[in-house]
């Protein structure tokens, strides 16, 4: 008993020890995590053009020279083009990689497993050497065969396209894999056609899988530089293009205004999709 | 009557498609032409836009760049240039070291703060699935303009640093490979943290209470019994983050300044010079490790869908 004591003791302050210095890790993370964020709404209101430190002293003027410099370079076209970019690439490959998750999961065929391979191992491929593979295809196929592809629209969208398909597998393969098939011989038992079954029990009871990959292939999509930068033309402009170049233009407190503006509208779109669909499950 | 008449008729038109349509699947749906159908598009995709690319970057390569214009044989000379210049030999281990360091910090950093998300109360968990979403929904631009403005000349990190006194001058923060590794680990979080936080969901609480229960203090349990566990999660995540970083761009170029990664002398050369087959060749010792990475991805993938079917 009297041996014992200390070394109880000893153990209870060791793992009250380990306690704390672990929820000191945690939040020491969550403010890593958080810092940049909350630092640039801040400053943006400071008068120090730098934005160096703190702020003492508040203004608006930073949002008013903002207003400007969105209009001043046409941001507002290059806003709608990601927007167009992020919809069409997130729709896109949430068709082709849908059909294809359904081929590879509902159907357990020979080669499942190495298509599935080859098909989701682009996932951990770097997205630069998509954008620069994308880019030498295209002037091969102009120097090869003479057609130039004029709209870089169209290009960048093969660009998104090559990067975000196997999300989509990824996530909706995901809630097919959870997926009851008795519910589906259910349906047919009870008198509904094959597309009823698909229509009306498989679609709304993977709904969340597939919205979560639609609004995740968007932010990936609308946040995508090394992609857009190797394959973007003269005449479109993108806003992680726009941004990246205004950094080296604009005084940064300016920079702060526009990218919490731009920031706002992305974390209230993220948390929304997270409490309604709960995204985070698919990522 | 005769407001009932189309609707009527649309309705037999649907059952009509319907029954077609339904058939139509039933026919083919177990067939190898049905599912290849299904299939065909995604492999389309990966074929020409991933595959044939990264072929034409391989001959690229191997092509002389000479008086400014591409020759038309074949030579190692853009490997010999890559692995004989001191410059670039520094960069490839540059990156090569960012990339391990940027993965393990993001390890280790993460795995307390997914644990805590599974285990932790119901509003610490959601806090921190909302505090790692926010930042991964933000443009990476963004971002490292916070970085950026925190590290920059009398930022908010070098006056803290002035503060515990261990410093007699600001420290110099931007600019250098430290920034570079403080700015992807940021940027690479939340691609650690999903992983596993979705892997720890598939390990019940009963396994750490019975072994707690049996003995074990929370080290033991870590090691013995959620380490082995989550190893697939961990393989996930860490793939993930090793293969990103080692080719990302914008963060390594705006807080390096001088000090250059492989992806940035890639892109600056493909769009700052027309010597292509140099930066292909750079870009095709990327292209080694990725398949390397997919590679370990691949059995990563395997030991997980044994496991937790599916990621």
């Amino acid at each position: 008993m009297t041996t014992e004591t200390p070394t109880v003791q000893r153990d209870v302050l060791l793992s009250r020890a380990v306690n704390v210095l672990y929820r000191l890790l945690v939040s020491a993370v969550l403010v890593f995590l958080l810092a940049p964020l909350v630092l640039i709404p801040v400053v943006s209101f400071g008068t120090d053009r730098f934005a160096a430190g703190l702020p003492t002293d508040f203004t608006l003027e930073w949002y008013i020279a903002a207003a400007n410099t969105f209009v001043d370079f046409g941001l507002s076209s290059a806003l709608i083009a990601s927007t167009a970019l992020a919809l069409a690439t997130a729709v896109a490959s949430t068709i082709i990689g849908g059909l294809a998750a359904f081929g590879i999961v509902r159907y357990d065929f020979k080669y499942s497993t190495t298509l599935q391979t080859i098909l989701i191992s682009p996932l951990v491929f770097p997205w630069l050497l998509i954008g620069l593979g994308i880019l030498l295809l295209v002037s091969r196929i102009q120097s090869t065969f003479g057609i130039i592809i004029e709209s870089s629209f169209w290009i960048l969208f093969m660009g998104h396209l090559a990067f975000s398909v196997p999300y989509a597998i990824r996530t909706i393969g995901a809630s097919l894999e959870n997926y009851n098939h008795s519910l589906d011989e259910a349906a047919r038992d009870l008198g509904a056609t094959e597309l009823q079954t698909y229509l009306k029990i498989t679609l709304p009871i993977i709904k969340p899988g597939i919205i979560s990959g639609l609004i995740i292939i968007f932010i990936l999509s609308f946040n995508m530089y090394i992609i857009s930068l190797f394959l973007m033309g003269p005449e479109i402009d993108l806003v992680p293009i726009a941004m990246y170049n205004l950094f080296r233009i604009v005084p940064p407190a300016e920079i702060a205004a526009i990218a919490s503006v731009l920031m706002l509208a992305q974390i209230v779109l993220v948390v929304l999709a997270e409490v309604f669909f709960g995204i985070s499950d698919y990522l | 009557m005769a407001a009932e008449q189309p609707h009527g008729r649309l309705s037999l038109l649907r059952k009509r498609l319907d029954e077609r349509l339904s058939s139509f699947i039933r026919t083919y749906k177990r067939t190898s032409m049905g599912r290849l159908t299904l299939i065909l598009p995604a492999l389309l995709v990966v074929g020409i836009l991933i595959v044939l690319p990264t072929m034409i970057l391989f001959e690229l390569s191997l092509r002389p760049f000479v008086d400014g214009s591409i020759g038309s044989y074949f030579t190692f000379g853009n490997y010999e240039r890559i692995f004989t210049s001191e410059a670039s030999r520094t960069v490839i281990f540059r990156t090569i070291r960012v990339a391990l360091i940027v993965t393990a910090l993001t390890l280790v950093m993460g795995y307390p703060l997914a644990y805590t998300a599974v285990r932790g109360k119901k509003w610490t968990g959601r806090l921190i699935v909302v505090a790692t979403l926010a930042p991964l929904a933000v443009d990476v631009v963004v971002r490292t303009f916070g970085w950026f403005l925190l590290l920059q000349e009398g930022g908010v990190v070098s006056q803290l640093l002035l503060l515990t006194g261990l410093f007699s001058s600001e420290p110099q923060l931007l600019y250098n490979e430290t920034a570079i590794i403080i700015g992807l680990t940021h940027v690479l979080l939340p691609f650690m943290v999903f992983p596993l936080i979705n892997v720890l969901h598939t390990i019940p609480y009963s396994l750490e209470e019975a072994a707690q229960n049996l003995g074990a203090n929370r080290v033991e349990v870590f090691l013995k019994v959620l380490l082995p566990l989550s190893l697939p999660g961990i393989a996930a995540g860490t793939l993930m983050v090793f293969a990103i970083t080692l080719a990302s761009y914008v963060t390594p170029s705006l807080l390096g300044g001088e000090t250059n990664v492989m992806a940035v002398t890639i892109t600056d050369t493909f769009i700052g010079t027309g010597d292509w087959p140099y930066g292909s060749a750079m870009a095709m010792l990327l292209v080694v490790i990725g398949l390397g990475v997919i590679l370990c991805y691949q059995r990563a993938l395997r030991e997980m869908d044994t496991k937790t079917g599916g990621i």
